[in-house]
């Protein structure tokens, strides 16, 4: 993957406002920074549903793929995608992806489902709040309430509920480390559910920075075949 | 056929039309709008209903700059469309979507807004794609005057006299909009704010909303300038002229992807077109009531025919068509039904031997106009829940993956996409206007940016890398090796439930027409008056001889 410089974090700068969008924007957003981070559309499309899943549940999605675009959006697909459904361990060293981990769970969500109680161990996943969406796809099609434990963050979520439980301030939100899935008979709270979603200044610059790899600059051909090129004034 | 549509049918199923026929460029690109089409859907509802409309605020000058709000009050809620007239010189006057500055910009509100709401929205609302709108807004839109017919209306008005029917036939409306954004977009609401809504749910209800009540503000405009002109001399507009007007649309390619991007909602939309033919077609006999309604049908489109001009050459050929076809039709009317059994469907198998697919497609909409009682409830399974299909299903076995590739995309293996040909255009985003455009893949840089639109392509790909892997292997194992194929594979899973999702023809090759993927968008919508400019952008007109909110008003309560 071939992708910008990631942007240092300065650290004393004063905080700035946060934006507001809507959540198709943030799914939309997402899905271009990811696709111009070197994600194939059909990945992006997924690093998109799940902003706007973590943005609907009020939780700091964009920010935090964001963050995880930044530091991660060079590393080949084979070194951060699980390579089995059994250990989820990828091939050689190194962290997971989040999303492409999410992914490899989320797609055998039927199989889990048919072999009773869900349990797994995803070892050193970045930033794994980001798979949250992609067990909450598990536990919908297995109608089974699911712990996500991370190092320092539990959820608890069922098909339409959600529990964060001790969640860190942002940004030990999407510290790394070791994520482990259990069944639990425990029931979650409704979800309540968020029209718009906002993101940090620092983010949103770094998701156009990426988007931005997706457009294609304007040639004089592509400019004239784009309308007729008479006059509107009629 | 899954069950659903199966369902949906009934005992005509057989009648249906299938995917290899229906889904084709050449015949999506000579669709006619149908009683199915969203602004017939709106305009029934609102009936139905009994909707009431008013303008609560019109606070326009004398020449021309203010702003109004037309509300239209549901059973339930309160939807208000607030207008922004604007006085744009000539040289701004641009349809494309680089344009900064329009003669009249709009949101649709939910609810009623307030001044505080007024404000804020004319802070926002005139800047478009560079202003920002939030979640009470449900769509944002634009529209240019007619600058020709407009001035000949005002001044017709102002002097006392009517406008030439010619002349409003030749260009069919005042103002065109060039943009009608909607969920979502610039920070308006998403669809899950207003999809359990019945009035609403259906596809582009909101934005038909819309642009019906600009159609209002529009006239209303032009007789309010009539007045400021011509004071006391100033007449309204004739209401059998009035009804003539609709409002223009100018679309160019940014809406072609759309129906490419939405495969579920495509197949709802012509799932429940060609279940309407199928009913129409299973039926027994013609009914009398009936026959003189398709009659009536068949008359008013001789009519459209006479009025619908065009210059582009591939128009000014299918309007020919059409018009000898409707010839054709009047001709075979003259002993139908006679006594034959099931004569609806003796009447389309005529037509597939004896109309050019222009024609077929119109008699298409004439057959279910009469048959609004056997029809309508298809409206109903329009909508499409996207997120319910977004879920890949890893677990199919790579034997399962092949065989719905060989029978669904069986149209996409055969074509050898090395041919420059067969891959001579790429979709792309401009970094200018992030706008969707066509380019040349062999003569234009750019093509590693491509837009996945290029579905043959993939589906091909797919199954040559697909074809390596042993027949019990799963979907997910496959998808963690390539990942490249993710975006093929849910397409696929919507495919093989869904199947008139995917277009059957090659949109990356040299001879593509884009404009028949607008043609066919736009006559679910209900646009008449298809008129390409280029073989990328397109002028329609959207409701015209429809009534007005006041007319609507008056018949529910005569």
């Amino acid at each position: 993957m071939t992708g910008p410089v990631p942007e240092t974090r300065t650290s004393m700068a004063p905080e700035a406002p946060r934006t507001r969008l809507s959540l198709p924007e943030i799914d939309a957003l997402c899905t271009k920074a990811a696709r111009g981070a070197g994600y194939a559309w059909g990945v992006a499309e997924e690093a998109g549903f799940a902003c706007r899943w973590l943005a609907e549940r009020r939780l700091p999605g964009p920010d935090i793929v964001a963050a995880y675009l930044d530091q991660h959006a060079e590393r080949p697909w084979q070194n951060i995608a699980p390579a089995n459904g059994r250990d989820w361990r990828r091939d050689g060293d190194g962290s997971l992806c989040p999303i492409a981990a999410g992914i490899a769970f989320a797609d055998r969500a039927s199989d889990l489902a048919a072999m009773g109680p869900i349990s797994a161990r995803f070892p050193a996943v970045n930033c794994p709040v980001l798979m949250l969406p992609f067990v909450w796809r598990v536990a919908f099609v297995s109608h089974q309430t699911l712990s996500v434990e991370a190092t320092d963050w539990k959820v608890r979520l069922g098909p339409q509920s959600l529990d964060v439980v001790g969640a860190p301030a942002d940004p030990g939100f999407s510290g790394d480390g070791d994520v482990v899935i259990t069944a639990t008979p425990d029931q979650a709270r409704q979800a309540c559910l968020a029209e718009a979603g906002e993101l940090s200044a620092r983010a949103l610059r770094i998701l156009e920075r990426f988007s931005q790899q997706t457009y294609v600059p304007a040639s004089a051909l592509s400019r004239a075949g784009a309308g007729a090129g008479e006059s509107d004034n009629d | 056929m899954n069950a659903q549509l199966q369902a949906t049918i009934g005992g005509a199923s057989h009648l249906m039309r299938p995917p290899q026929t229906v889904m084709r460029l050449a015949r999506m690109g000579s669709a006619h709008p149908t009683r199915l089409s969203f602004l017939r859907v709106l305009l029934r509802r609102m009936v139905t209903d009994k909707w009431r409309f008013d303008r609560s605020v019109w606070q326009i000058d004398g020449r021309g700059v203010g702003r109004a709000v037309y509300r239209a009050i549901g059973p339930h809620r309160t939807y208000s469309l607030v207008a922004f007239a604007h006085d744009l010189p000539d040289e701004m006057r641009s349809d494309r979507v680089i344009a900064t500055a329009w003669d009249a910009t709009f949101a649709l509100f939910d609810g009623t807004p307030s001044e505080a709401d007024l404000q804020r929205l004319a802070a926002n609302v005139p800047l478009q794609e560079a202003g920002r709108i939030g979640s009470s807004e449900l769509s944002l839109s634009r529209a240019n005057r007619s600058v020709r017919l407009f001035n000949h209306v005002v001044d017709r008005l102002a002097e006392g006299r009517q406008p030439d029917q010619a002349e409003i036939e030749t260009v069919g409306y005042l103002m065109r909009t060039t943009a009608v954004y909607g969920s979502g977009k610039f920070g308006a609401a998403g669809r899950a704010k207003i999809r359990n809504r019945p009035e609403a749910r259906g596809p582009f209800q909101i934005e038909m909303l819309s642009v019906w009540l600009t159609r209002a503000f529009t006239v209303d405009l032009v007789e309010h300038l009539a007045v400021a002109k011509g004071g006391a001399n100033a007449v309204r507009l004739a209401p059998k002229l009035r009804s003539m007007f609709g409002v223009g649309n100018s679309t160019g390619l940014g809406m072609a992807p759309f129906l490419i991007r939405h495969p579920t909602l495509l197949n709802n939309w012509m799932a429940a077109r060609e279940a309407a033919l199928a009913r129409v077609r299973g039926l027994a006999t013609a009914e009398p009531a009936a026959t003189k309604r398709f009659r009536g049908a068949v008359a008013e489109a001789r009519e459209n025919c006479r009025t619908w001009l065009s210059v582009h050459p591939v128009q000014e050929r299918k309007l020919a068509e059409m018009a000898a076809d409707i010839g054709a039709m009047e001709e075979r009317l003259n002993d139908w039904p006679g006594s034959i059994s099931r004569p609806w469907d003796a009447l389309w198998l005529w037509a597939e031997d004896a109309l050019s697919v222009e024609g077929q497609e119109l008699l298409l909409a004439l057959m279910l106009e009469p048959h609004g009682a056997l029809i309508d409830d298809l409206a109903d399974g329009m909508a499409a829940d996207e997120e319910a299909v977004f879920h890949i299903d890893g677990s199919a076995t790579l034997d399962q993956i092949r065989r719905f590739l060989a029978d669904h995309y069986d149209w996409a293996m055969s074509v050898d996409y090395e041919d420059e040909a067969a891959s001579a255009r790429f979709w792309y985003v401009s970094e200018e206007k992030l706008e969707p455009r066509l380019g040349q893949r062999y003569e234009e840089p750019g093509a590693d940016r491509e837009l996945p639109l290029d579905i043959g392509r993939l589906a091909k790909a797919m199954a040559m890398d697909a074809a390596a892997w042993t027949g019990d292997d799963s979907l997910a194992a496959f998808l963690s090796v390539h990942p490249e194929h993710r975006l093929m594979a849910r397409r696929l899973q919507v495919a093989h439930t869904h199947p008139y999702a995917e277009i059957r023809d090659n949109v990356i090759a040299s001879d593509l027409l884009p404009i028949d993927l607008l043609r066919c968008k736009l006559a679910f919508f209900g646009a008449t008056h298809f008129d390409p400019r280029s073989d990328r952008w397109v002028r329609i007109s959207l409701f015209q001889n429809a009534p007005y909110p006041d007319e609507l008003m008056e018949a529910l309560q005569g």
